[in-house]
């Protein structure tokens, strides 16, 4: 029997992967069992494929099934939650601060500014990103903190304003004609606002915000008791229980009915809607329509003693002392704790704090990102999950398309052989020979311009499958060209079996070990290619995530060593996932390698 | 074998004529009217009529007038004759404006080539000496991570490492702004600028290599004249280089062949990051502008180095292992 | 409870758990009174370059920091060419930059607005005419050695005769003379120049420039589908408009169409081209003065241009004969940076300035690693510099490093959406509105720069004079409205403009039908637009702002996603329909793009809202298909006024005023924002301000290497 030389193609393929079990000693003997059970033996002896398959497992399961619990909205984006690490105290306030020491809270956009009742400040939650952490000293006994978006305000008794945080668009630079005579300070947006003694509202900070925003001459002299600073504009109370804002514009806050003038007691703002307590209890809201703040349940009108606003809730203190919010859920602002002894009540952004009568603070809302939170303040372990999941997708069907196409032709070209091969090589050696990349960019823009996201995706899938497919095409061929000459063939040909059964019967099982192999490596190469083509633009399309452009949205030293989160997630993702699909190739390639067990 | 050749090539000419079709039919279906790009960009204030007239007389120089295959013919006659066409983005024959980042990108691929070749070999037969012992195993991960990092990646942790925490090589460029004077000063200057897209190729490159090289040392240690020379007393060094080693080579050059086919692509990714023009990015720009002479010119050249390729490492097969039956 | 136990899991599976630190409270302390204040901390002053700063500015800077005579006025030539004690230039700066340069040196082959300050450093500083640093135009006292004497004729043209000294130099020492003023309109207007790839728009405004360019009128016929067609001759050799007397003088003569013009100063801005270099010597061709325009001899053919200009060594790629303060020293084709050396012949700038700075570089740089390269001292000066995250990586250098100072400026120009308003439901202005209204463009300004940029209300310069002296008055005025993000208002215009339909004709119900429909003449309109998006940061944010919002509402905008601008740039130009669309039907016409435009002053905006059809056709000016007769009205009434009549500014701003309200009532244009650009450079670099229309090229010439000193 002629010595059954390895095909070269196979040497290739071989000297594509590793690992090789100890080499048993001549004099071991093996017991006879079939084929497959040979391979799955070689395939687990070996511990690191053993690690590779459960890790791959592992993420796999992560990644299809925790998206059922942590589903994404891929329309949500929250500007001012940017960039925040990854952590659980955005709402962790000291020691200090409680069993009855707070006199005031403020919450501020992931981060918290506290003063206790001797006048000390402390600050918790995410502060380094602007410097947030350094408190100025000396301030005096402070009596009111407000906390902006990424800086904070302090007002100590004797009306002297002090600021510290985000360094730029001129929020150090506190007008010094309201100093000694502020009563009480609120932080918006990159801007602040103090109302003095007088009742005239003074606002600094980015000028092109306020030059758009914020007209402090429309106040013209009427004295306010209460102001209010939200992302857009300043809404003052005025001491004859009427209210303005300051926006020199027709922003939709600007549109509250007429009728409650004068009879307003308290005033909230959310990002987007406005609402004002009255003299008997209940609650009118107005702004924008599609804000699910704009409704106010109705069991607790007439009830209402205090009202206050976050980003897109409202929450409230009842006559029972009892907490009610409404508004948007999506941090869990709304989940409010059922106590009886409410006193006060600081929302701000997604956090609430409320301290009882005897002094004990509670919150309830967004605490923090498992993974941080990307630009656009989105929570980089959702789109992490999603993105793992469309990854692998786009990964599985590429692969499958393109063994699909490799095997049905060459599986022919292979078998029948003569003129069909040799056009079909001549085909594959064309297809394979044009430069992926132009193909590529070529294929998805004329396939795959106006489909919306669902339909991008598929294209990409379509476009990496079509490109793959010769590498297969080759190696099928090659194997089938091998087989046919063994003598199995030759004898099932002899007893008359149809050439289909013999295709599939006969020389199918002993290629499915080498496409096999060469479809966990596929998987793992069409992964990474769907991760460069997002870098050149081409991958999925933002707003849906996928790990290639969450890796993408990484392109710049500042985001890799400042904002590591946003990016080493999915790195590390990706690289483990293909390291394990390599690793079981490996495996797979060992076991069914008949050289391999050679002694 | 003379006859297998002849007929092999002539498939060659075949194939790189169904290229050519291929290649000229799918910038037809681009959408957009690149004529508008070829007029360029210098006729904001040009009244109407006049931007008509050169609108026509634009059409009518690049040809556009005729008839698809007549255009079709025109374009091949210039690549077989040399001339690769006309860049109307850069105004200027696509051989001057592609002649330096090919130069480049051969430059940068070469290099790196060598140097994975340098470190891949001793690894390859480490590997293979302790075939399946952990060193094995642990050469084959450290390897396997390279292959399985997204470039790009991989490209801003060696920024990041080399650039800007240890500082010893230059952030991004080809060369330092003012350039020095001599020879050799420009030579090591271009050397400092080449270190960081090296170590990004070679780490990315190396996976694949070690591989081949594994892999051919274990077909050579396995074979029969390796246990005669080792019953024959000859020291366990001797053996592995002298006979297994050189008989593996024959192997990796054959590989070798492969990769010649991919010394004048460029990497997008590596080029874009570090300010390298080669290839990989003229192309790229070639077809976000639309410049299609660029980028049909140099695909079909791509085609064409690709197919000879593919025919040298068939025949390399042959003469490498005579008992390989090629396809018949 | 369930997602709780799932968080304790992947949380022990990722191990992170980062604990905040909290001070423990010190005993109650009493009230310490009143905190003596320090001063608020503004930002540090900018270092004091080191050197003294007298020898290099005489006089005192004025409020443009220009140079300027004690008393006010602009130096004369004598007293420049007096200040002769300078400190020789001395020093090297590297300029770093995120777009890599085309190497077209000189103009008329591409004005592609980042590589414009390259050609401004080694073309510019002999033109007739000179910018300042807020865009005002004032006669070049280098150049023009007595004021120009305009002369009326009957027909209406008028004629601006020019004197220029005759002892400036070119980078070679040849004398500039009006011949080389009258060559460069020549050329830049000749059919040869445009046959090899040049723009030839310089002298368009002239008598006889379609003779020379397109040849004189012999007949006028229709072609096929009724279009009135002119036959035209072969271009004469002379231009009518264009005379020479003698090297010191010449003029030039303007159409009677082409006035009043409310800049007419741009009648007056012509820039030198050196006839000596490009017709070595007199050899290849010479120009003479006849009594019927300036004529150009027949060696100015379109193949002895193609090798004199666009062959690979030719004036296009290496110019060695220059008449601004900078020469090319080398230009690497692989890396495509440039390294630029002052041109020892050039005296001084318009304004005084002896540029100080020996030798320039200009460095391509991808965007992930420039502040990176700043820190580590590889680039000088980044300018220019766009979007919030690498700003505040710039700003935390300064503040960590103490090397480097930084200026900011309002960008003059704009990002915007375009509404097409001649197709699909886009052409109904109340479509537009309620996209407006839908549009929250704050949230979107502050996601996209980060703070460092601002909204827009019109297509202006924030900075520029219009806004500045009439903008006030445009907020207050009754007929403009601020849209502002407000849903209700959008549902309102929608409503108000009959789109109260479902897909089966009924009355449409918000929450129950998806899709609003309009009764367009008998058949249902159904409210959908496509969307040309580009894969960029704005349309990244826009696809997650706009489009679930104009859901809410009943709207639906699908978007196209183009990878390269260059792909869809071109149906933006087009509108279906026009008789000069050839190839229109290979474009995909959509409703909505997002564009970006410069507004450099004088602001010609006419072009851009015209009407008339061969204007909405070429892509050239890019026009605003807004199809409404009154904006081209009002638009085209700010370019007919006569400048030189007493009180033109106030009928010019009244104009503009009337213009930017119809703009905001036809809203064919939503002005996204503006980004406030930063420029870094370091502390040795002395006296660098720029802005938009002050760039790189004009801010170095007045700069100063103090390392030096």
């Amino acid at each position: 029997m002629q010595p059954k030389r390895k095909s070269f193609l196979g040497t290739i393929f071989r000297g594509l992967f590793f690992g090789q079990r100890e080499v048993m000693s001549m004099m071991e003997e093996e017991q006879i069992q079939s084929p497959t059970r040979t391979i799955a033996r070689n395939f687990f002896a070996r511990k690191l494929t053993k690690i590779g398959l459960a890790f791959f497992t592992l993420m796999l399961l992560i990644v299809i099934i925790l998206p059922f619990f942590f589903p994404l909205d891929e329309a949500f984006f929250d500007t001012t939650m940017g960039n925040r690490r990854p952590s659980f105290n955005m709402m962790r306030f000291p020691r200090a601060l409680d069993n009855g020491n707070a006199a005031y809270i403020s919450a501020g956009s992931g981060f918290g500014v506290g003063v206790t009742q001797a006048g000390n400040v402390h600050v918790w939650g995410q502060t380094g990103l602007t410097g947030l952490d350094q408190i100025p000293a000396p301030m005096g006994r402070v009596i009111q903190v407000s906390a902006g978006m990424d800086h904070a305000l302090a007002l100590n008794a004797h009306g002297q304003v002090f600021t510290w945080g985000n360094p730029n668009f001129n929020l150090p630079n506190i007008p010094p004609d309201i100093q000694g005579r502020t009563i009480y300070v609120a932080a918006g947006v990159q801007y602040s606002a103090a109302l003095t003694d007088d009742g005239i509202v003074h606002v600094w900070g980015n000028d092109g915000v306020m030059r758009a925003n914020i007209n402090p001459r429309l106040q013209a002299g009427r004295p306010a008791r209460h102001i209010v600073a939200n992302i857009t504009t300043v809404m003052l109370l005025l001491e004859d229980n009427t209210i303005m804002h300051l926006s020199p514009r027709q922003p939709a806050i600007g549109e509250f009915p007429d009728w409650i003038q004068g009879q307003i007691v308290d005033i909230a703002l959310t990002d987007g809607t406005g609402a004002a307590l009255l003299m008997d209890g209940t609650v009118v809201a107005w702004g924008d329509i599609t804000a699910e703040s704009i409704h106010v349940p109705d069991h607790i009108q007439g009830r209402v003693v205090e009202i206050d606003g976050g980003r897109w809730h409202f929450t409230a203190i009842l006559d029972d002392g009892s907490l009610y919010s409404w508004g948007n859920n999506f941090f869990g602002q709304l989940n409010v704790p059922t106590i009886s002894n409410a006193a006060y009540i600081f929302p701000g952004f997604h956090h609430n704090y409320v301290i009882d009568t005897n002094g004990n603070i509670r919150t309830w809302g967004l605490n923090g990102f498992l993974m941080g939170s990307d630009e656009l303040g989105r929570d980089v372990f959702v789109r992490f999950l999603s993105a793992g999941r469309i990854s692998m997708t786009v990964g599985v069907i590429a692969v499958i398309i393109a063994a699909f196409i490799g095997i049905t032709l060459g599986g022919i070209s292979g078998y029948f052989g003569g003129k069909i091969d040799m056009f079909l090589m001549r085909f594959s050696e064309i297809w394979g020979s044009i430069p992926f990349l132009p193909l590529a960019i070529l294929l998805s823009h004329i396939i795959g311009r106006n489909l919306g996201q669902i339909g991008r995706l598929i294209v990409i899938m379509v476009v990496l499958g079509i490109l793959t497919w010769p590498a297969l095409f080759r190696l099928v061929r090659g194997q089938l060209l091998q087989a046919r000459e063994n003598e199995y063939v030759i004898a099932a040909r002899a007893l008359g079996v149809t050439e289909l059964r013999i295709i599939f019967k006969h020389i199918f099982p002993n290629i499915i070990s080498v496409i096999s192999v060469w479809l966990a490596l596929n998987l793992a190469g069409s992964m990474l290619t769907e991760s460069t083509l997002s870098f050149i633009g081409f991958g999925v399309s933002e707003p849906t995530p996928s790990w290639g452009n969450m890796l993408t949205g990484a392109n710049n030293t500042i985001v890799l060593r400042q904002f590591w989160w946003r990016w080493i997630f999915p790195a590390i993702a990706l690289t483990t996932v293909t390291l394990s699909i390599n690793i079981i190739g490996d495996g797979l390639r060992e076991a069914i390698d008949p050289r391999a067990q050679e002694r | 074998m003379g006859k297998y050749i002849l007929r092999r090539l002539c498939y060659v000419v075949v194939v790189l004529f169904i290229i050519s079709i291929f290649m000229f039919a799918i910038f037809q279906l681009m959408p957009g009217d690149p004529v508008l790009h070829y007029m360029g960009q210098g006729h904001q204030d040009l009244t109407p009529t006049q931007w008509q007239q050169l609108y026509e007389d634009t059409v009518r120089r690049m040809g556009f007038d005729r008839p698809v295959h007549i255009q079709y013919t025109r374009w091949l006659q210039g690549m077989l004759t040399g001339n690769f066409g006309y860049s109307m983005v850069h105004r200027r024959p696509v051989l001057d404006v592609i002649r330096t980042p090919i130069f480049w990108s051969v430059v940068l691929n070469l290099a790196s080539m060598f140097l994975i070749f340098i470190v891949t070999v001793p690894l390859g037969i480490i590997s293979a000496i302790k075939r399946g012992k952990t060193v094995d195993n642990g050469i084959l991960t450290f390897t396997l991570v390279g292959f399985s990092i997204p470039s790009f990646t991989v490209a801003l942790i060696v920024i990041v490492i080399f650039a800007v925490f240890l500082g010893w090589f230059p952030i991004t460029g080809m060369h330092s702004p003012f350039l020095p004077e001599g020879q050799w000063a420009q030579f090591v200057d271009r050397l400092q600028y080449m270190a960081m897209p090296l170590i990004t190729l070679t780490f990315v490159g190396m996976a694949a290599f070690t591989r081949y090289v594994r892999a051919a040392m274990c077909d050579a240690l396995s074979e029969d004249y390796i246990r005669t020379a080792r019953s024959k007393g000859l020291k366990e060094k001797v053996v592995v280089y002298s006979h297994a080693f050189r008989n593996a080579l024959i192997p990796l050059i054959t590989i070798l062949t492969g990769w010649f086919m991919g010394m004048f692509g460029g990497s997008v990714v590596i080029e874009q990051l570090f300010g390298w023009s080669g290839m990989g990015l003229t192309m790229l720009q070639g077809i976000m502008q639309m410049d299609y002479a660029i980028v049909r010119a140099v695909s079909l050249f791509y085609a064409f180095v690709a197919v000879i390729a593919i025919l040298l490492m068939d025949l390399a097969y042959g003469l490498a292992d005579p008992r390989v039956k090629v396809s018949k | 409870m369930r997602k709780l136990l799932l968080i304790v899991l992947v949380l022990g599976l990722m191990g992170f758990a980062l604990a905040a630190c909290g001070r423990d409270e010190p005993a109650p302390a009493p009230d310490p009174g009143p905190v003596e204040l320090t001063p608020p901390a503004t930002p540090a002053p900018p270092v004091e370059a080191p050197g003294v700063a007298e020898d290099v500015l005489v006089g005192t800077p004025t409020a443009g920091r220009l140079l300027a005579h004690p008393d006010g006025r602009l130096f004369t030539r004598a007293e420049i060419l007096q200040i002769t004690d300078m400190t020789p230039p001395a020093g090297e700066l590297i300029m770093g930059s995120t777009t890599t340069l085309t190497p077209n040196f000189i103009s008329g082959f591409e004005s592609i607005a980042t590589s414009q300050w390259m050609r401004y450093l080694m073309h510019d500083g002999r033109a007739t005419m000179a910018r300042d640093f807020v865009g005002n135009w004032v006669a070049n006292p280098m150049v023009q050695s007595a004021p120009v004497r305009t002369t009326d004729h009957p027909d209406g043209s008028r004629t601006y005769t020019f004197t220029i000294y005759t002892d400036n130099l070119w980078s070679d020492g040849t004398p500039i003379t009006a011949a080389d003023y009258v060559f460069g309109i020549l050329a830049y207007s000749s059919p040869q120049f445009r046959a090899i790839g040049g723009a030839v728009l310089t002298g368009e405004w002239l008598v006889g420039y379609q003779e020379f360019l397109n040849g004189p009128i012999t007949g006028t016929s229709t072609d096929a589908d009724g279009n009135e067609v002119i036959e035209r001759g072969e271009p004469v050799r002379n231009f009518q408009g264009v005379r020479m007397y003698g090297p010191d003088s010449f003029s030039v003569t303007v159409r009677p169409e082409a006035l009043p013009f409310v800049w007419e100063f741009l009648y007056m801005l012509w820039s030198p081209t050196p006839l000596h270099y490009w017709s070595n010597n007199g050899t290849a061709f010479t120009i003479t003065d006849t009594p019927n325009g300036v004529t150009i001899s027949d060696g100015f053919t379109e193949e002895f241009l193609q090798d004199r200009v666009n062959s690979p060594g030719g004036i296009r790629f290496n110019p060695t004969v220059v008449a601004g303060p900078y020469l090319l020293y080398s230009f690497d084709e692989g890396s495509r940076n440039a390294v630029f050396v002052r041109n020892p012949n050039f005296t001084a700038t318009w304004d005084g300035f002896h540029p100080q700075i020996e030798r320039i570089a200009k460095v391509a740089l991808d965007s992930a690693i420039q502040i990176d390269a700043l820190r580590l001292g590889e680039v000088d000066v980044l300018h220019g510099l766009r979007a919030g995250v690498h700003i505040n990586d710039g700003l935390r250098a300064v503040e960590e490093l103490g090397l480097h100072n930084f200026i900011s400026y309002a960008r003059s120009g704009f990002g915007f959406l375009a509404f097409h308003a001649d197709f699909g439901p886009s052409q109904f202005v109340e479509v537009r509105r309620a996209v407006a209204w839908l549009l929250d463009r704050d949230d979107f300004a502050r996601a996209f720069t980060g703070g460092h940029g601002f909204v827009l209300q019109g297509p202006y310069a924030v900075d520029g004079w219009e806004f500045q002296t009439v903008g006030d008055s445009l907020y207050a005025d009754p007929r403009f409205t601020h849209f502002d993000f407000n849903p209700a208002m959008a549902v309102q215009d929608l409503e108000a403009g009959g789109w109260v339909l479902n897909s089966a004709g009924g009355p449409f119900v918000m929450g129950v039908d998806d899709i609003r429909y309009k009764d367009v003449d008998g058949e249902l309109m159904r409210l959908s637009m496509q969307w040309g998006a580009n894969d960029n940061a704005v349309s990244d944010i826009m696809r997650v702002m706009l489009i679930p919002q104009a859901e809410a509402v009943g709207m639906e905008i699908i978007e196209y996603l183009y990878a390269s601008p260059a792909w869809n740039g071109d149906s933006w130009g087009r509108a279906p329909g026009t008789p000069y669309a050839p190839g229109g039907e290979r474009f995909q016409f959509h409703h909505i793009h997002t564009l970006a435009w410069n507004v450099f002053p004088p602001s010609q905006h006419w072009y851009s809202w015209s009407l008339y059809p061969e204007h909405l056709a070429s892509a050239a000016h890019s026009n605003m298909h807004h199809g409404d007769w009154q904006l081209h009205d009002l638009a085209w009434a700010s370019r007919h006024i006569d400048a030189s009549a007493p009180g033109w500014e106030e009928i010019y701003l009244n104009a503009w005023l009337e213009f930017q309200v119809r703009v905001n009532q036809v809203m064919t244009m939503l002005t996204l924002y503006a980004d406030e650009d930063h420029d870094f450079f370091p502390t040795w670099l002395g006296n660098w301000d720029a802005n938009t229309i002050w760039d790189f090229g004009r801010a170095v010439q007045r700069a100063y290497d103090g390392r030096t000193r």
